[in-house]
């Protein structure tokens, strides 16, 4: 499926992207359609090239010897959009597997197209630039959030994250749906289920969330903040 | 403090490509500068002053949290201290401090800025060094939620060992050269936890540690458990 440029404009990271380097860039690009749960690609296999989440969500993980799996990131549209920027550089294999959280569209950029269009793109070689940025500074947080940070803060400052992107405030106080089971949660917070299940009763025992199944409500965000 | 010759600044990993002409101007930019033990170089989400690549001892990386604090990395002689902010223009993502007495090559950031992206297998440089930066994030993200703080130790032992251990009949042996809190904080956990972890290895025999060094004795067993 080709790629239209107001399609591709709507990923941030394009945003700012001229008309001739947008045309240039949707020209080499492909779209892909993955069903929930398809692998886009696997740790430790070749990476073909760069992949931008257009809808869906696709999780980045990594698989312990025994069968754990830990997430480093969930990509979406809005947020670390762009897949595949370690290989790119170095010509490593893939670091981590990325599977599809739920139906999703990413547009594929072949590598060799890529680092051409990066080696003769200002725009293009912006953007890895960032890429690269943005998941350095996303893997420095996680990293020192689970070396310094109890798994009660890691609940805590991912409930908050929540509470500011789709956060409803009501009389209640302050309500919104996670949309991660707590299997998947804890492959994020580096927790069990049962921890996640055991915070959430001493936050709900405490009176500062009421969790029914995905549903939240933060009663008390100060005291939430607190905990972070 | 005298300014580098070209040949110093060709024998920094990042600068190894440049052409003559770029060194040479880069020569004059670069400025060098000292800091004391324990001096903070820049702290974390202060804005970039400038391009920091150590030239004599060695500096820490670290991320702080209340009284806690995370050891990403200890950086010596070629190596620069943190890239990102060339990348995105945004603040230092972790914190510098000097270990020991340290001089460091400097500059300035508007300078340093324009001829990475002036200067294609420079930019290449930076860019395939905050790559190696992310595959080593990762790996310590996932260590820190798949493993146990023994694993984690024998883990870091193990690493110190292939960089500077010394292999003799009986084992590898390494010299103590961190502190039990830097050791700790390179880890993830506080001294306490990381000491009764070591010294539950020494007890099963996979270690010594003597006041100046640490013998790894079992270097398989080690590897299993890392």
């Amino acid at each position: 499926m080709n790629v239209s440029p107001d399609d591709l404009r709507s990923i941030f990271l394009f945003a700012h992207f001229d008309a001739a380097a947008l045309a240039e860039v949707c020209q080499a690009m492909r779209a892909r359609d993955y069903a929930a749960r398809a692998l886009v690609f696997a740790q430790g296999e070749p990476s073909p090239g760069l992949w931008f989440v257009r809808r869906g969500r696709v999780r980045l993980y990594r698989t312990s010897a025994a069968g754990r799996e830990f997430t480093l990131c969930i990509a979406r549209r809005d947020r670390l959009p762009c897949l595949g920027g370690c290989p790119l550089i170095d010509g490593d294999l893939c670091p981590v597997t990325a599977q599809a959280l739920e139906p999703a569209t990413l547009y594929f950029l072949e590598r060799q197209r890529a680092l051409d269009l990066a080696a003769t793109s200002a725009s293009v070689a912006r953007l890895v630039s960032r890429v690269l940025a943005n998941h350095a500074r996303h893997l420095t947080r996680l990293s020192c959030g689970l070396a310094l940070r109890g798994s009660m803060p890691r609940l805590a400052d991912l409930l908050l994250t929540y509470a500011d992107e789709r956060g409803n405030a009501t009389d209640r106080g302050i309500e919104l749906d996670l949309d991660l089971s707590h299997e998947l949660l804890g492959t994020v917070l580096g927790m069990t289920p049962q921890m996640i299940a055991h915070d959430f009763l001493r936050l709900e025992r405490e009176g500062i969330v009421d969790a029914r199944g995905k549903h939240i409500v933060i009663r008390c965000i100060e005291r939430l903040a607190k905990m972070v | 403090m005298t300014k580098p010759s070209v040949r110093a600044l060709k024998a920094i990993p990042l600068f190894t490509r440049l052409r003559g002409d770029v060194l040479k101007s880069l020569a004059s930019q670069v400025q060098a500068r000292a800091y004391t033990n324990r001096q903070v170089i820049f702290a974390e989400g202060a804005r970039c002053e400038g391009l920091y690549i150590v030239q004599a001892g060695q500096v820490k990386l670290l991320r702080a949290s209340k009284d806690k604090e995370q050891l990403l990395a200890i950086v010596g002689a070629g190596e620069p201290l943190d890239l990102v902010p060339f990348l995105d223009d945004g603040p230092h993502s972790l914190t510098a401090s000097a270990r020991g007495p340290v001089t460091l090559y400097f500059v300035e950031c508007a300078a340093a800025r324009a001829l990475i992206w002036a200067t294609p297998p420079l930019l290449a440089a930076v860019m395939s060094s905050v790559s190696a930066r992310l595959r080593r994030l990762a790996t310590i993200a996932t260590d820190l939620a798949f493993k146990d703080v023994t694993a984690r130790i024998c883990r870091v032992l193990l690493d110190q060992a292939d960089a500077e251990g010394e292999h003799f009949r009986g084992g590898i042996r390494l010299r103590r050269t961190l502190s039990e809190r830097e050791f700790a904080a390179m880890v993830g956990t506080v001294r306490e936890v990381a000491w009764r972890s070591l010294k539950k290895l020494e007890k099963e025999g996979l270690v010594k540690i003597e006041r100046n060094q640490i013998t790894l004795l079992d270097v398989e067993r080690l590897a299993a458990l890392a």
